[in-house]
């Protein structure tokens, strides 16, 4: 089985700073991610699905429809394996609603007048998040127990917390810590990857300009998200 | 350390002041001393930690971020 | 509860476990902030797991890095039987001036040291300290247990290395206990991971351990600083310790003469008796020489503090111009002022690294730490700081004071 741990906005720094050891296995560094104009999230997993670098196509469609992909399957090097699983990827099979909500708290907040009722809202936004955080943790350690020969899992807790309360680290490390048990959990091959990271505003993140990657086989060096599909690929004609 | 210096200027009266308060410390030098207590309130500024209140100015630069990215419009 | 706060100090090398310890400790004993806890309880349950020691250490150490919560010059917790507080540990300078001058005290320590690493330098460094400041109520604690599956034999052969080298420094621990403050073992809970060991958790040894006496309670050492003749004869003097009554019997020190206290004179107050930390007055039925820098104690106590020229002490050096051996210099204890020299310079340590710098030297410069023996020009009444801290602190100046120190030997002490 090959695994791969998709973790929306893994800052490399803080992976690092935290000592997430299980995240880092054996070789880890930073993607490549200069080639697109924005960091942006549909564009990045789109372009990691397909292989190629997918940003017109993505953007053409607006800010609001681009949320709303669906990939065919034979789009993406997953239709290459037998058997695959993924599990809320976004572009590809991702819950619009879950997201849409989070987008639309997200809107609240920032209309929002006075402290009270954006900690209020904050508060609300950060228990929806955890929700959905620990529904995915669930399905992926099902996952990992079936007879897939690929399983993707998509964490969005880091990116979707991170935009309002990066600031709070201690909440980001217990979140990377959380994240790095999953990865201890994982006996089979790794590949650890996120689309970028994200740097501090205040209390608040925004996307950094590269993305984190780690395996437990070979040192990609500073790989660009579109190199993932060939990557892949040729581990699993070894295997 | 191979560092370069510029000049500035400051008045004779602080000079002073400072000659006699570093009597007392590790400094050998008014320069030392200067140099040191800027350093400091420098980094201070630098590593100033950002208020638990929601900062317009960071909340208004990162909607503008936010909306780049596509999440709001 | 008992009233009194014990303090004590957490020494040894820096990833021995001193953070997770205090952690522990805290968390053990219910120490921690209760919006904290429910805080980091919050954010565990969010992430679909039950609240752990682990996920409490991180948020500590997160918000410790960020400078927010854990002030670490004095830390608190309490058992049943009293409030500890935890004192920032050496390797700061401003820690060892105010433990040499005296301005703060801890009465007890803990010396960490890792099971799977055994003693390392700093380890041995933060032992000398503890025996400069002599401190003699020490707990050792070997730390990280788990690293190395309770093995028994492995905390033996620590042990071991540690009391030869402790034995070294004339430091005789209290306790030496395995422990794991990660897990949790012998911290503040008796666990089964090594019943091989039946000797106390750190909690139960700390409650051992006895604070300080209050002044009050300690023998009668009155400091003379005048004596006035006005229409009586006045001996104005302060009480650094005990109590001092009407008609009580007294001895003079270092004179040795006897008398008996007359009247406590305080200006217009009717008073029989002062106690430690008053200045006051008393007159004597007898009219003996008494001068300033004299001690009066207690003619029958047993205990009595010395009088002798040759003292050994802990210095902190505070002055930019170094001590040269074979200097002058002005000794003060209390209200006494001799000349001195300083006649063996034994070793300097480092105040910041704690190493040793030199041993038998020839100097002492600012900010280094010197166990020396003094020898004054007369004799002077004093105690071991052990004992009686108010006559075993004492300073050395030129015209100002350059150094602060306490007295660690007499000779002549019972």
């Amino acid at each position: 089985m090959i695994v791969v741990l998709a973790i929306d906005a893994l800052e490399y720094d803080l992976v690092e700073a935290f000592g997430c050891d299980n995240l880092k296995q054996k070789f880890y560094g930073k993607t490549d991610i200069s080639e697109f104009s924005e960091p942006r999230t549909m564009v990045l997993w789109n372009s990691f699905m397909t292989g190629e670098n997918r940003e017109k196509e993505v953007l053409a469609l607006g800010d609001k429809e681009m949320w709303n992909i669906k990939l065919d399957i034979k789009d993406t090097f997953f239709a290459r394996f037998e058997n695959p699983k993924i599990l809320d990827l976004p572009g590809f099979n991702y819950d619009k609603e879950q997201h849409e909500l989070e987008r639309g708290m997200l809107k609240e907040f920032f209309t929002a007048v006075g402290d009270e009722e954006k900690a209020e809202i904050r508060k609300k936004y950060n228990s929806h998040a955890f929700e959905h955080h620990r529904r995915i943790k669930k399905e992926f350690a099902d996952a990992l127990s079936g007879d897939y020969d690929f399983v993707l899992g998509y964490f969005s807790a880091a990116d979707v917390i991170g935009h309002l309360n990066f600031g709070n680290r201690a909440l980001m490390k217990m979140i990377y810590r959380d994240m790095d048990e999953i990865a201890a959990g994982i006996d089979d091959t790794l590949i650890v990857l996120s689309d970028h990271g994200m740097e501090r505003i205040g209390m608040f993140g925004d996307h950094s300009d590269h993305g984190f990657w780690s395996t437990g086989f070979k040192d990609l060096g500073n790989p660009r998200i579109t190199d993932f599909a060939g990557i892949i690929m040729e581990i699993s004609e070894v295997e | 350390m191979n560092e370069e210096y510029g000049e500035i200027r400051i008045p004779t009266r602080l000079i002073e002041e400072i000659e006699e308060r570093i009597k007392q410390t590790e400094f050998e030098s008014v320069e030392e001393y200067v140099t040191f207590v800027l350093e400091e309130v420098i980094k201070d500024v630098d590593e100033e930690e950002p208020e638990e209140v929601f900062s317009e100015e960071d909340e208004a630069k990162v909607k503008e971020r936010l909306r780049a990215l596509g999440y709001l419009d | 509860m008992n009233e009194e706060n014990l303090k004590f100090v957490i020494v040894g090398h820096i990833d021995h476990g001193k953070s997770t310890l205090i952690g522990r400790l805290l968390y053990d004993t219910g120490s921690l902030p209760e919006g904290k806890i429910e805080e980091i309880k919050e954010i565990c349950e969010s992430l679909g797991k039950d609240i752990e020691f682990g996920y409490v250490m991180d948020h500590l150490e997160e918000e410790r890095d960020q400078g927010i919560t854990i002030d670490t010059a004095q830390i608190f917790f309490s058992t049943k039987k009293r409030r500890y507080v935890i004192i920032d540990a050496p390797g700061h300078v401003e820690f060892l001036r105010n433990m040499i001058t005296g301005a703060s005290q801890a009465e007890a320590a803990v010396l960490i040291v890792d099971a799977d690493e055994g003693v390392k330098e700093q380890t041995k460094r933060h032992a000398y300290i503890l025996g400069m400041l002599g401190l003699n109520q020490v707990i050792v604690v070997v730390n990280k247990m788990d690293l190395v599956n309770y093995d028994k034999q492995r905390f033996d052969a620590v042990k071991e290395e540690l009391l030869r080298f402790l034995s070294e420094i004339r430091i005789t621990p209290s306790y030496i206990i395995p422990i794991s403050a990660k897990e949790g073992d012998f911290v503040a809970r008796k666990t089964s991971s090594m019943d091989w060991y039946d000797g106390p958790t750190v909690l139960e040894a700390l409650d051992t351990f006895e604070t300080r006496k209050s002044a009050r309670d300690e023998p009668l050492r009155f400091v003379v600083q005048d004596v006035y003749n006005f229409d009586k004869r006045i001996v104005a003097g302060r009480v650094e310790s005990g109590v001092i009554r009407e008609g009580e019997k007294i001895r003079i020190l270092p004179s040795g003469e006897e008398t008996r206290v007359k009247t406590v004179e305080e200006y217009l107050k009717d008073v029989h008796e002062a106690e430690a930390g008053k200045s006051t007055g008393i007159t004597t039925e007898d009219k003996l020489f008494i001068d300033r820098g004299d001690v009066i104690v207690h003619s029958d106590a047993g205990d009595k503090p010395v009088v002798t020229d040759r003292i050994r002490a802990n210095l902190f050096w505070m002055d930019r111009t170094p001590f040269k051996k074979g200097e002058g210099i002005r000794f003060r204890c209390a209200t006494q002022e001799v000349a001195c020299e300083i006649e063996r310079i034994n070793t300097v340590i480092n105040s910041s690294t704690l190493e040793l710098i030199g041993e038998d030297t020839g100097e002492i410069r600012n900010r280094e730490v010197a166990d020396v023996t003094i020898r004054t020009d007369a004799p002077v009444v004093v105690e071991n700081f052990n004992k009686i801290q108010e006559l075993g602190r004492f300073v050395l100046g030129r015209g100002d004071t350059c150094a602060g120190g306490i007295i660690t030997e007499l000779e002549g002490e019972k």
